[in-house]
């Protein structure tokens, strides 16, 4: 059986008003306001941090990571020419900073396995069963093991098939905003995450029900 | 695939492929329209289609979110300090402003809550108002936005007298040279939820700064979203409160008014808007109890951004039940 593939349709989503918005803080914080700086972390730190801990395998380089981005824009605002939407230029600067910390980890060859466990209350298919009618995930997978075979398996991943994988699937981000942010070509990001999912999908594989 | 990945080709892969495609929301409608007339056609792909959803289903979940949650504040503490630091050594902020701990405007827009946020319930502020010189000693009295009324005859009761717990602050009237002091007490009020001074204080507790007490007293208020006051202040905690937990039980809250229009465009907000994926999953759900065309729209906007199955796939049953098409153009 083959899908044929059919022409894209254009589409668009007006959101004008919030790249406005966006922008008026930007250009606040390149003035030099500390306060429109802050608004800026408020809204983009929560989903910064959320992408560190997917991609490192430590809470600590995490937090580094963290601080080491906003630190980085902190620095380079004033050099922000709008080429591309403001946070995608901070989820650049995020992934790029991951990489260099896996970078790092892996000259030490400190790289390995997730350090993270369950104990941080990360149980993410039990909130997902609880939260979601018809998932149904411990059924697929069982409970207990599942956190830490998940974690192991994206351990298994490139580096750049991790951050691809982390931002389509967790961050909910576009296979072409995803190519402008790892600078990569959107097709390229697509492969990319089918490698990624082929690879989950072989390595969860004994434990799916 | 590329020439450098270890992984072979399986069967279906490229079937498994579009899948996901459409799962994720990145094929045309065109193509979309395809997978599903396959996927309601041949049982053989429809299995396909649902394993593939489960695999990513079980991948899924804001699972983080606690985690997340726990981490933030210390991250923002040092992120201050950096940015503080940067600014010392940039010559732009003096030693002793950053041994203070940096950047005064900087920290508080980071760390601040709004001023509908400050606490309001436990702690009253009495205004003993430039008091002495006339004779008659002291006299205190509410200030205007006290919750306490003077009135007897309530339902609800007071435990005793207001226990002093301290002076916030003492002022000197240079002028007439009075003193004003603004004291702190602690009351303790015992009624029923229907009472509406305990209502008022609970819709006072929801603005609380502890979120346990903003918890309990969303449930204590359960049952009263039908009257406008509350409802709108629910919404309000459901829409901006910081906290997912309080959120999710302001949700539930207003559950049984969930075909309100108040209430069924603050789910709409809520679905646009959450950051945490329960609180769209129930969104939707509450919402798709009552579909109507006034949701097409953003719906159709919410198909373009969402990224939870469930709810896209919600979102897309609700589309095709109204007769609406699944994207914008």
């Amino acid at each position: 059986m083959a899908i044929a593939r059919a022409e894209s349709l254009p589409v668009t989503v007006s959101r004008s008003r919030y790249d406005s918005a966006e922008r008026r803080l930007v250009e606040a914080a390149q003035r030099g306001d500390q306060g429109a700086f802050a608004e800026l972390v408020r809204l983009y730190d929560r989903s910064v941090l959320r992408i560190a801990l997917r991609i490192l395998p430590s809470r600590e380089d995490a937090q580094d990571a963290y601080q080491e981005a906003f630190l980085k824009v902190y620095r380079k605002l004033g050099t922000f020419r709008y080429q591309c939407r403001f946070h995608t230029w901070l989820y650049r600067i995020t992934t790029n900073t991951c990489l260099d910390h896996l970078r790092r980890r892996k000259a030490r060859r400190e790289f390995g396995v997730f350090e993270r466990d369950e104990q941080a209350g990360r149980s993410p298919l039990q909130l997902a069963a609880d939260s979601r009618p018809g998932s149904s995930p411990a059924q697929m997978l069982g409970s207990g093991e599942i956190t830490r075979r998940i974690w192991a398996a994206m351990d298994k991943l490139s580096a750049r098939e991790r951050i691809v994988f982390v931002l389509r699937h967790y961050e909910g981000m576009r296979l072409r905003r995803i190519g402008e942010t790892c600078g990569m070509s959107e097709d390229s990001a697509k492969q990319c995450l089918f490698r990624a999912t082929r690879k989950l999908r072989r390595e969860l594989q004994d434990v799916r029900g | 695939m590329s020439a450098d990945d270890p992984i072979a080709p399986v069967d279906g892969e490229v079937l498994r492929q579009r899948i996901r495609l459409y799962l994720y929301g990145e094929l045309s409608l065109a193509e979309r329209q395809e997978v599903e007339r396959f996927r309601d056609t041949d049982p053989a792909f429809r299995a396909l289609f649902d394993e593939e959803r489960a695999f990513l289903l079980g991948l899924s979940g804001d699972d983080i979110g606690a985690e997340v949650d726990a981490l933030l504040g210390g991250c923002r503490e040092g992120l201050i300090l950096a940015v503080a630091d940067e600014e010392f050594l940039r010559g732009r902020l003096s030693l002793t402003d950053r041994i203070r701990g940096g950047l005064r405007a900087f920290l508080a827009a980071l760390e601040a809550r709004p001023l509908a946020w400050q606490p309001a319930l436990a702690v009253l502020l009495l205004v003993a108002g430039f008091l002495a010189g006339r004779g008659s000693g002291p006299e205190i009295r509410r200030s205007p936005g006290s919750l306490l009324p003077d009135g007897p005859g309530l339902p609800a009761s007071f435990d005793g007298g207001p226990d002093l717990t301290g002076i916030e602050t003492v002022r000197l009237d240079p002028a007439g040279g009075n003193v004003q002091i603004v004291l702190e007490e602690r009351r303790v009020v015992t009624g029923p939820s229907s009472d509406p001074l305990i209502r008022g204080i609970l819709l006072e507790g929801l603005h609380e700064s502890h979120a346990g007490a903003r918890l309990s007293s969303l449930d204590a208020l359960r049952g009263f979203a039908f009257e406008a006051d509350v409802r709108r202040t629910m919404l309000r905690s459901m829409l901006e409160d910081d906290n997912p937990g309080v959120r999710l039980k302001a949700l539930d809250a207003v559950r049984e008014q969930a075909d309100h229009p108040e209430v069924r465009e603050a789910l709409v907000r809520t679905l646009r808007k959450d950051p945490v994926e329960g609180m769209r999953v129930h969104a939707i759900q509450l919402l798709s109890r009552n579909p109507s065309r006034d949701l097409a729209g953003a719906l159709q906007e919410l198909v373009e951004l969402e990224r939870n199955p469930f709810v896209l796939q919600e979102s897309e049953r609700i589309l095709d039940a109204l007769g609406a098409s699944m994207e914008r153009f």
